[in-house]
Formats: C-alpha cells, sequence, structure tokens
C-alpha cells in the first residue's frame, strides 16, 4: 500500500470523524448539513483514492463519486427546504426544539 | 340451468355493487341505496333459484365451478355448495336484502357505508361457497375487516372501544386458524389448499389433527362467540348500526360456525372426535351463560347480544355433538337463529331511531302504537325460546335430540335454557310491548311500507320455516346424514 | 264411515279454527262483527265434524294413526299426524263443544271490548292447539301442540295485557308450566334414546326390556313417567307447579272457562291417559312412580281444595276448585283407572265451564269478582246464571243425579276395590271440603240482602244458550259417558259387590254434611266460621300455602341474584381479563416509546451504537 493512499484515507477518515461529531453536537439544522455534507464527501474523497490507487483503468469509483455528488445536491435542496418548513413552523432551527416526534 | 354459475353470480352482485358505488357521485345519496338494494335484490333473486334447484336428494355439492388461481400453490377457484352452504348462502342473501332495506335511514357518508357493507357481504358470501382453504381465508378476512370501520364509523356506544375489541379478537381468531391452514399445508400428503384433495388425501396423523383441530375450533369459534371468548360479540352487537348487527349476529357468527363445521369437523374427524368433549362443556356452558346473563341486561341490544351468545352455543354444542341429527339441528339453527336476530335488531334499530334509547325501562305499551313492528319482535321472541310453530323450534329439538346419544347429562344441563330464556324473552316483551306505558314513553310511528317489507318479510319467514321446517330440513339432512356415515 | 272421510272430517276440525285465525288475522282484526262469526263459524264446524266423528265409531278397537314426516325427511319419528281412537275422539269433541259454547258467550262478554277480534283470534288460535295435541299420534306432537296451547294461554290470560297484574301472570303461568315442559322434553328424549321411538304405539309395543333398561338408577320407564308427570304438573296445575292457575284468572271469563277449566288443564290429564301403559311396561319402580304421582295428586286436591274456602275472588274459587279436581283426576289415573279418570275429566269440562260462565255472568253484570260484591249488587236476581250455578255446584260436589255424582263415584269405587284406603280417606276429606266451599258461594250469595240501589243487573243475550246446554251437560254428562263407555272403551263393568252403592252413599253422606255445614255458617249463620277460629291455618290459606311466596323468593332470592353475580363476573372477568390483556400491550407499548424522544441526535447515536454492535458481532462470528 502505498503512501498516498494512506494520506487520503487519513483525510478521509478525518472528515468523516468530523462529520460524525458535527451531526452528533450541531443544534443547528444547517450545522447538520455541512455535518453530512462532509461525511458524504469523506466517501467520495475514499472512493477516488482506490479507484486510482487499486485499479487505475477502471472508472467505477468516479462514477460512484459522480453519484455521490449528484445525491449530495439532491439531499441539499430536499434538506434546505425541510429547514425552511420546520423554521416557519417553529420559528427557530435548534433541533432540540423540533421534537414532536417524541413518543 | 345447469350451465349457468350460478354461485359466481352471486358473488358477483355485491362486486358490482361496490365497483358501481365507486362511480356513483359522494352526494347521490338515493342513487346510492338504490343501486344496492338492486344488487341486493338480484343476489337474493339468484339465491332462491339457487335454492330451488339445488338437488335436495344428493347429500354432495353442486353448482360446483373450478379455474386455475395460483397453480403454483395449488390453490384454485373452487367454489360449490352442499346442505350447509346452501342453506347459508340463502341466509346471507335474506339478511343482505333486508339489512340493505334497513340501512335506507343511514345519512352520514352513506356511499362509503354501502360500499363497505357490500365489500363485507362479498367476503361472506366468497367464504360460504369457497372449497379452496386459502381463498376461504382470503374470503373470510374480507368480511371480517370492514366490520371495524362500518362500527366504528357509524356506530353508537362506545363503537371505538366495540369496533377494536372486536376486530382484535377475530384477527387472533384468524391468526389461530391460519397457523392451521400452513400447518395443515406443509404437514398434508398433498401440497394443496383444495378442500377435496386436504380432505380425501391429506392423511394428517392424528397427533397433527388433534393439535389442529383446536386451533381452528378456537379460532373459528371466536366468530361464532362461543364461551368463554364471547365477549366481543354483545360489545359489538350494541355498538353496530343497525343493518351491520344484523348480519353480523345474522351472518357473520355463522360463518365462523360454518368453519368449525367444514373446515374443523369434516376435515379433522379424529382432532374431532378427541376434543369433543371439551368443545361440548365450552358450548353447552355458553347456553346456559348466555341465556342466565341476558337476564340483568337493561339495553335491548345487549340483552339480544347475550341470547346470541345462547343460541350460537346451541349451534356449536350441535356441532359438537356430531351426530346427523344434531349437526341437521346445528345448521338449522343458524339459518333460523340468522333470521332472528336480523329481525330483532331490525325492529331495535326502528326504535332506536325514533326515540334514540335502548333501555328497557323507557317503553312501554308499544304493542298498541306500533303494532306491526311488535308482532315481528315478538315472534321473534316467542322464536328465540323456542315455541314451536316457529323456526326456532325444529332446530333447538333436533339438537337436543342428537346431542342427548353422545351428552345426556350436558344435555340435560343445556335444555333448562328453554325456561331461562322464557324468563328474560317474556320479561322484555311485557315492559315494552304490553303493560302501562311508561311515563317518557317516546313517541313511535309504525313501519312505513318499504321498510316493513323488511320486517314482516322476515317475520313471515320465522313462520313459513316454523311450519315447514322440511324446506329447509330437505336441504341439510342428506348432508348430516352423509357426514356421519 | 270410511277411512278417508274419517281422516278428512278429523282434519276439518282440528283445521277450521286455524282458518279463522288466519282470516281475522289478515283481514278482519277491525270488523269486529265479522271477526267473531268467523271464528264462531270455524268453532261449529270443528264441533259438527267432531260429533260426526264421535257417532262414527263402530268399534272400541277402533285405532287409526295416518303422520307424515314433518322435522325430517324420511323420518317418521317426528312426524305429525293424526290418531283416531275413542279416547282422542272424545276429547276432540269435549274441545269442540266447550269451544263453540264459550266463544257463543263471548259475543256477550266480550261485546264492549275493543279487541274482540283480536281476542276472537286467539281463541281460535288455541283451540287449533288444543285439538292438534288431541289428535297427536306421538309425543313429539304433543309436545309441538302442548306448547302451542301454552303460547293460546298466554296470550288470552294477558289479554287485557295494558293491566300489568294480566301481563305478569300470563307470564307466569307461561313461565311456571314451561318449567314443567322441561320434562317432556327430557321425557321424549329418554324415550327416544331408549326405545327410538316416541310414537305412542310404537312406545306401547316396545319392548319390556327396552323400557325397563337402567338408567341412572332406575329406568326408561320411570324417567319417562317422571318427566311426563312434571309436564302435568305444570299444565294440569298440580303441586308444586298449580300457582299459576289462580292467577291466571286475570284472564276474561270465557278463557277461564274454555282454558283453565275444560280444556288445556285436562289436556295433562289426558296426556297421562295416553302413557298410560307406562305402567304395564315398567319394572317396580315404575308402578312405584305412578303411585307417587297419584300421591302428589291427592296432596294437591286437599292443599288447594282447602285454599278455595277462604277465596272471596268467585273466580278464584273455581279455579282453585278446578285445581282440586284435576288432582282426583290425576290420581284416578295414576292409580290405574284411567277410565274413571276420563271421566271425571269429561263431566269436569261440562259443569266447570257452566260454573265459570255463571260466574262470568255476574261478574259482566255487577263488574266485580268478589262475591260479596256481586251478592250486595243483587247477584242472585240474576234467574238463569243463578240456576246454572246452582246446578254447577250440585255437580261439582257430586249430588246425584248430577254429573259429577257419577264421575267422582267411578274413581272413589276403585279406590276402595283397589284398597287404596288412604287415597280413598283423603278423597272423602276432599269431597267435604269441596262441597262446603262450593254451597259456601251459593250461601253468600242468596243471604246478602243487597245495598238497597237498582243495579238493572241484566244477562248478556248470548249467554243464556250456553249456560243451558252446560246445564244439560252438568246434568247428563255422567249418563253419557256411562252410555259411551260401554258402547267405545268397551270396558266390561265389573261388579265389585256392594262397593259402587257404600261409595255412593258414603260420598252423597259425606258431601251432604258439607252443604249442611255451609248452610249452618253462611246462611243461617249459628255456627262461627271455622275459619274465624283456626286463625294460623286461615293465615296459611290466606297465604296459599305460601306457594306463590316460595315462587318469588325462587326468582328474587335464587335467580335474579344469581344471574347478577354471572353478569358481575361477565363484566368484572370476561370483559375485564379481555381489558386487562389490551392494557397490558399498551403499557408495555409505553414503554418502548419512551425511546423516542424526538431528538434527531438521539435517534442518531444509537443508529451508530447499534451499528457498531452489529459489526462486532460480525467480526465476531
Amino acid at each position: 500500500m502505498t503512501a498516498g493512499l494512506m494520506a487520503y484515507m487519513l483525510i478521509s477518515v478525518t472528515m468523516f470523524g468530523l462529520g460524525i461529531y458535527g451531526l452528533m453536537e450541531r443544534r443547528n439544522l444547517v450545522g447538520l448539513l455541512i455535518s453530512v455534507e462532509l461525511m458524504l464527501n469523506a466517501a467520495g474523497i475514499n472512493f477516488m483514492a482506490f479507484n486510482y490507487y487499486l485499479m487505475p483503468d477502471k472508472v467505477d469509483g468516479q462514477i460512484m463519486t459522480i453519484f455521490v455528488i449528484g445525491l449530495a445536491a439532491a439531499e441539499a435542496t430536499l434538506f434546505l427546504a425541510i429547514v425552511f418548513a420546520v423554521f416557519r413552523y417553529y420559528r427557530s432551527i435548534n433541533v432540540e426544539k423540533v421534537d414532536h416526534l417524541r413518543g | 340451468m345447469d350451465s349457468l354459475p350460478l354461485l359466481s353470480l352471486i358473488l358477483l352482485c355485491p362486486v358490482v355493487g361496490v365497483v358501481t358505488l365507486f362511480a356513483v357521485p359522494d352526494h347521490k345519496a338515493t342513487v346510492v341505496k338504490w343501486v344496492s338494494f338492486t344488487v341486493a335484490a338480484i343476489a337474493m333473486l339468484l339465491s332462491l333459484i339457487m335454492f330451488i334447484g339445488y338437488d335436495r336428494g344428493n347429500a354432495g355439492f353442486q353448482f360446483v365451478e373450478q379455474y386455475a388461481w395460483l397453480p403454483g400453490l395449488n390453490s384454485t377457484y373452487h367454489v360449490g355448495v352442499d346442505g350447509t352452504g346452501a342453506v347459508l348462502v340463502l341466509l346471507n342473501a335474506i339478511v343482505m336484502l333486508t339489512g340493505v332495506i334497513t340501512s335506507f335511514s343511514v345519512q352520514f357518508r352513506v356511499k362509503e357505508y354501502f360500499i363497505l357493507f357490500l365489500v363485507l357481504v362479498t367476503g361472506v358470501f366468497g367464504s360460504f361457497i369457497c372449497l379452496d382453504f386459502l381463498l376461504f381465508f382470503i374470503f373470510f378476512e374480507i368480511a371480517v375487516l370492514p366490520m371495524y370501520l362500518l362500527i366504528g364509523i357509524w356506530g353508537s356506544t362506545n363503537r371505538e372501544y366495540a369496533a377494536l375489541k372486536l376486530t382484535l379478537m377475530l384477527l387472533a381468531g384468524s391468526g389461530l386458524v391460519f397457523a392451521g391452514l400452513i400447518m395443515t399445508y406443509f404437514n398434508s400428503a398433498v401440497r394443496s389448499f383444495d378442500f377435496f384433495a386436504l380432505k380425501e388425501h391429506a392423511a394428517l396423523s392424528p397427533d397433527m389433527q388433534n393439535i389442529i383441530y383446536p386451533l381452528m375450533f378456537l379460532g373459528f369459534g371466536t366468530l361464532a362467540a362461543v364461551f368463554p371468548l364471547h365477549n366481543w360479540s354483545p360489545d359489538g352487537h350494541v355498538a353496530a348500526p343497525t343493518a351491520v348487527s344484523m348480519l353480523h349476529a345474522g351472518v357473520l357468527m355463522k360463518l365462523g360456525a360454518y368453519g368449525v363445521l367444514r373446515y374443523g369437523i369434516e376435515m379433522y374427524p379424529i382432532g374431532a372426535e378427541t376434543w369433543r368433549t371439551v368443545a361440548a362443556v365450552m358450548a353447552a356452558g355458553g347456553v346456559v351463560y348466555g341465556a342466565l346473563v341476558a337476564a340483568q341486561q337493561t339495553d335491548l341490544k345487549y340483552m339480544i347480544g347475550y341470547s346470541s351468545v345462547s343460541h350460537m352455543g346451541l349451534v356449536m354444542f350441535g356441532l359438537a355433538a356430531g351426530t346427523s341429527y344434531a349437526v341437521s339441528g346445528a345448521v338449522f339453527q343458524m339459518f333460523s337463529h340468522g333470521i332472528m336476530t336480523a329481525l330483532f335488531f331490525s325492529a331495535v334499530g326502528f326504535f332506536y331511531e325514533q326515540s334514540h334509547t335502548r333501555d328497557i325501562s323507557a317503553y312501554g305499551g308499544l304493542a298498541r302504537k306500533a303494532p306491526w313492528v311488535s308482532i315481528c319482535f315478538i315472534l321473534a321472541g316467542l322464536a328465540g325460546i323456542g315455541l314451536p310453530g316457529l323456526a326456532g323450534f325444529p332446530a333447538e329439538f333436533m339438537i337436543f335430540v342428537g346431542a342427548y346419544e353422545k351428552f345426556p347429562i350436558l344435555t340435560l344441563i343445556a335444555v333448562p335454557s328453554l325456561v331461562f330464556g322464557a324468563f328474560y324473552m317474556l320479561r322484555v316483551l311485557q315492559r315494552v310491548f304490553f303493560g302501562p306505558e311508561a311515563g317518557h314513553t317516546p313517541e313511535i310511528r309504525d313501519l312505513s311500507f318499504f321498510g316493513g317489507t323488511a320486517r314482516v318479510g322476515l317475520a313471515a319467514l320465522i313462520v313459513l320455516f316454523g311450519i315447514m321446517p322440511r324446506l329447509l330440513s330437505d336441504v341439510i339432512a342428506p348432508y348430516a346424514e352423509a357426514l356421519f356415515k | 264411515m270410511s277411512e278417508l272421510l274419517q281422516i278428512k272430517l278429523t282434519l276439518t276440525t282440528v283445521l277450521a279454527p286455524i282458518v279463522s285465525f288466519v282470516l281475522i288475522f289478515l283481514f278482519f282484526l277491525r270488523q269486529h262483527a265479522i271477526a267473531r262469526w268467523v271464528s264462531l263459524l270455524g268453532i261449529t264446524t270443528s264441533a259438527a265434524c267432531s260429533t260426526m266423528l264421535l257417532w262414527s265409531v263402530d268399534s272400541p278397537a277402533h285405532h287409526e294413526t295416518v303422520s307424515l314426516p314433518w322435522l325430517l325427511p324420511g323420518d317418521i319419528n317426528f312426524s305429525i299426524g293424526l290418531l283416531l281412537d275413542p279416547l282422542s275422539l272424545v276429547m276432540l269433541w269435549i274441545v269442540a263443544l266447550i269451544g263453540t259454547l264459550v266463544q257463543m258467550y263471548s259475543f256477550s262478554y266480550m261485546e264492549d271490548d275493543a279487541n274482540q277480534a283480536k281476542f276472537f283470534a286467539f281463541i281460535s288460535l288455541f283451540c287449533f292447539a288444543m285439538m292438534g295435541f288431541t289428535i297427536a299420534p306421538n309425543l313429539f306432537q304433543s309436545y309441538v301442540f302442548w306448547e302451542l296451547v301454552g303460547l293460546g294461554s298466554y296470550l288470552l290470560i294477558g289479554f287485557w295485557n295494558h293491566l300489568p297484574s294480566a301481563a305478569t301472570a300470563a307470564r307466569k303461568a307461561f313461565i311456571v308450566t314451561r318449567l314443567g315442559d322441561l320434562g317432556f322434553f327430557a321425557a321424549i328424549l329418554v324415550a327416544f334414546a331408549g326405545l327410538g321411538s316416541v310414537d305412542y304405539a310404537g312406545m306401547a309395543a316396545g319392548k319390556n326390556s327396552l323400557w325397563t333398561a337402567s338408567l341412572g338408577g332406575l329406568d326408561v320407564a320411570t324417567w319417562t313417567s317422571i318427566g311426563l308427570f312434571l309436564a302435568v304438573a305444570g299444565k294440569s296445575a298440580q303441586f308444586p307447579l298449580y300457582g299459576w292457575l289462580p292467577d291466571a284468572m286475570e284472564g276474561p271469563t270465557p278463557v277461564s272457562a274454555l282454558i283453565h277449566a275444560a280444556t288445556m288443564v285436562a289436556a295433562g290429564v289426558y296426556l297421562l291417559a295416553r302413557n298410560s301403559f307406562l305402567l304395564t311396561v315398567g319394572s317396580e319402580s315404575c308402578v312405584i312412580a305412578w303411585e307417587g304421582i297419584a300421591a302428589i295428586a291427592m296432596l294437591t286436591a286437599l292443599m288447594s281444595g282447602a285454599v278455595a274456602i277462604v277465596q272471596n275472588d268467585i273466580k278464584r274459587v273455581f279455579a282453585y276448585s278446578t285445581i282440586s279436581q284435576l288432582g282426583y283426576m290425576v290420581v284416578g289415573i295414576g292409580t290405574g283407572a284411567v277410565v274413571a279418570g276420563m271421566m271425571h275429566l269429561f263431566t269436569h269440562a261440562f259443569f266447570k265451564a257452566l260454573l265459570f260462565l255463571s260466574a262470568g255472568a255476574f261478574i259482566h253484570a255487577a263488574h266485580s269478582n268478589s262475591i260479596q260484591d256481586i251478592a250486595r249488587a243483587g247477584g242472585s236476581r240474576l234467574k238463569v246464571p243463578m240456576y246454572s250455578l246452582l246446578a254447577g255446584s250440585f255437580a261439582l260436589a257430586g249430588l246425584f243425579p248430577f254429573a259429577g255424582f257419577y264421575s267422582k263415584d267411578a274413581i272413589l269405587e276403585h279406590l276402595l276395590v283397589e284398597h287404596h284406603y288412604i287415597f280413598l280417606a283423603a278423597a272423602l276429606v276432599g269431597v267435604l271440603v269441596t262441597s262446603y266451599y262450593t254451597f259456601r258461594v251459593i250461601f253468600v250469595m242468596i243471604s246478602e240482602k243487597g245495598d238497597g240501589h237498582d243495579h238493572h243487573l241484566h244477562t248478556g243475550a248470548w249467554m243464556v244458550p250456553p249456560l243451558v246446554l252446560l246445564m244439560i251437560g252438568a246434568l247428563f254428562s255422567g249418563n253419557i259417558w256411562n252410555f259411551a263407555v260401554k258402547h267405545w272403551f268397551s270396558i266390561k263393568h265389573v261388579e265389585h259387590g256392594n262397593a259402587a252403592l257404600i261409595t255412593a252413599l258414603v260420598s252423597s253422606g259425606v258431601a251432604l254434611i258439607g252443604i249442611y255445614y255451609s248452610w249452618r255458617v253462611f246462611y243461617k249463620k249459628s255456627s262461627a266460621d271455622p275459619m274465624e277460629k283456626m286463625k294460623g291455618l286461615a293465615n296459611v290459606l290466606r297465604e296459599k300455602w305460601y306457594l306463590d311466596w316460595s315462587y318469588d323468593k325462587l326468582v328474587h332470592a335464587i335467580y335474579l341474584p344469581f344471574t347478577w353475580l354471572l353478569n358481575r363476573i361477565e363484566l368484572r372477568f370476561v370483559k375485564g381479563a379481555l381489558d386487562g390483556i389490551g392494557t397490558a400491550c399498551m403499557n408495555v407499548a409505553r414503554g418502548f416509546s419512551r425511546l423516542q424522544s424526538g431528538e434527531v441526535q438521539q435517534y442518531f447515536g444509537l443508529m451508530l451504537a447499534a451499528t457498531a454492535v452489529v459489526i462486532l458481532l460480525i467480526t465476531r462470528l
């Protein structure tokens, strides 16, 4: 395994960990969205790195990454729409206030 | 007539009704009612043709049709009727028609009401004619589920509670039946759901039968309100709208008894033999218990509900005893109890619509104010206590005569229910119809012509089958005799 | 007469009243005048046909049965048909004849009633049921019509059902007789299971071994007898089920005359007579059972006769007297004197119907049931009813040459000849009591001076012919029967030395003593009323031996509390158990629902933790 791949993986793990941390700790919905984006991009970096180092003549990883980017865009749109709706209803985008689903 | 797929046509009537009703605009309540009436009348006519055309000398299945349905599972669309089926299809058609007539007074969400009503009837028809276990089960569920909505939306007293209890208990019963169904399918020598194939070639071991039969008895027995699994039924009757009570007590409970007979006793004879005494004790317990508890009820519908527990106990008692007299009587009782309770509920509904009370003490001297509907109710009441000349007597008599052979002591314990029945029934008749008018007796006018046809028709049937029981027993008896050859 | 014609005549006899019933019910419920004629026409047809039938009986062995499967195809056990023999034909004739007279009488009695069409419809229905019962060739048909007779009685007792007392009396009559009918039902079950047949001919011809087959300690015949007697105790008002009959007097008086004196209450006696072959087929225990039946009947006769002494309602006096006379009939049949028992039934039908109808004439005129009230209103000035009351009383007391003399003596003579001395002694006491209370009514009537007002009493025009005809019956029915016994029953009248003469003299003497005493107490008033002296006994009698009290306690202290208890159990345990299951499910669900905090981040954490656990599990495996 090359040192380059290792570096990419370190970056992606860090980004993923930051994403999870953000997801757990942020109370702001937009912050959550950013955290999710971080995690998605960490996965994208992983795909690209493995593709480049392990099987350079294939394009599977690139396709997956493009998918992820596309999905992330769609997800962000939906998410922001939800955030708007939530804000209109609760006058806040703090997740702790949005707990109508509690049992 | 032989070439006509009569049973499928009968089954199609309510289906066509449902489809047509979907096309009718919501606000055209009158159209909805007349469409329902038309399909019910056609089904009635076809059932009558079927019943008259039924070959009385032949104990086997008649009007049989079979088409492929799920070849992978060896399940087919296989329909036909024998002595029991023919009688019960006729009963269902009668109750359906009178129920639709009684429902003409429904005002709220008429279209949905009639759609659900017809779906329910479809399920019942299907169950009575299907000779395929899987298809039967599906129709059985179709018959049970609309009840939840019908009671929950159009019901009265405590309707959510009653609807929930009823549905849950019946579904628990279906669960047992389904378990038995699956066990039968995977343990039988033939991988088939066909009634004949299973009955002839299933070759279930006695142990297996002894396990499956109680599932069937309890599962279907819940629907037949066998003691002590009866508690859903009085609550359900009370909460349900009039026509649904009629259908419910009149036909749906018979579906349970029919299930015990066809998919219990006929299919697992060894199991039935093993559990006979237990079944008979439960049934006889219900007969006496229902009649005693009915004496304490102050709500007319509860009173009828508990008398139904008693009468259905008789049906189950006859089935459990398993002699040809007893089974003939049980099937006869299914029919006469069906007509009788349909009439009861129809009449009580008639009073309730006008006075908004079912409290027995709120009424008095009705026989003078509304003689026709009173006569109908009184006839049903007298049939209920087994008065000869009315439809209840031949049934009860045959059940007791047949059961005495197998369970003399239990029979002698159950016979006094005739007196207990007379005790509560005459008390109610005296309170409600005779005697002085209660201080706050509501104004009750008598039946209109159209509504009268249903009630008077049912009363006339009670008298007709009471005077000429052979009209029914000619159909039933060959079947029952063949069963115990 | 050819058999076919006989069958047609019988069918006409039985079906004519039901045709009237249907016609009135469907068309003439509002046309009273037509309704009563339709009804009378129906029953007159029956009377005419049954008379012809009776005439046609040429041989005593005449026995003809026709039956058709009714309940099940090809099953002759439970069939409907007809049985023609002297017994059934005589009974049929009584029913049709008394029915005709009573309906005619009702023209006047019910003239002011707003529902009289219904009355005539019901009474036609009753006549049909009674005749269907009479000609029944098997126990099954007997049961069917037995119940229908009960229905007719229920409807007619409760005819004035706006009166709570009438409705309650009707219900009581139905339920108490139904209690007895359980015995009938059980008898059918036992006989059918034991013999495989409930046909009278088949049962009588049944093998002795089948009848004496052991069953629960006794034998089949004994259980059948006991069951049937229970039924008889209900319908024919024997101890302990007789309490309903006095209350049944709430019905219109013609009904009391027809149903509760002449026909329905006699149905039980007829049923026993029909089944008297059980005495010969059963074993020792069966004979003992029949003796027990006779003993209970004797007890009934004495108990109810005693109660009749203290009754002030004229109809109740006769009601208790009916119970007492029915007791005599059952004693006769229970000890084997079927013909004597039936003879008493025959004569009693006439003179008791007569007594009731004359009582009805007084009640109709004076608008009161109380003997004293009637007397005060000048009831004794009503000529025809007074004569008929006298004739009926003489017959009831059993004085020569009235009908009761012959029939009562037939039973007494049998008791003497068969050495049933205890029964004989008891029966003679009964004769004394009977004549005492019967003439009490008359002496009270004629001793009252009247209250001075002119009440303009009159007897209805339609009342006179039935009363006159029944008076003739009360005089001669004993002789008619004696002629009939020779002609139809071919019973050789065995001379037992002077037994007949002895019983005739003794019983007449006893009856005269009773009348004399009654005269002293109630007319001449030279002796004190014995009831004044025996206060304790009088109270017991006024409480009717506490029988009604016991019924009341049985219902209100035992039956209803028991049903109440069951209802509590139903609500608390059966319903409670289901609700409990529901609540338990809800509680478990509520526990799990705590996890649903609504906080996204907690969900996410849980998800992560779960994923970690799954990964751990997978890698470990």
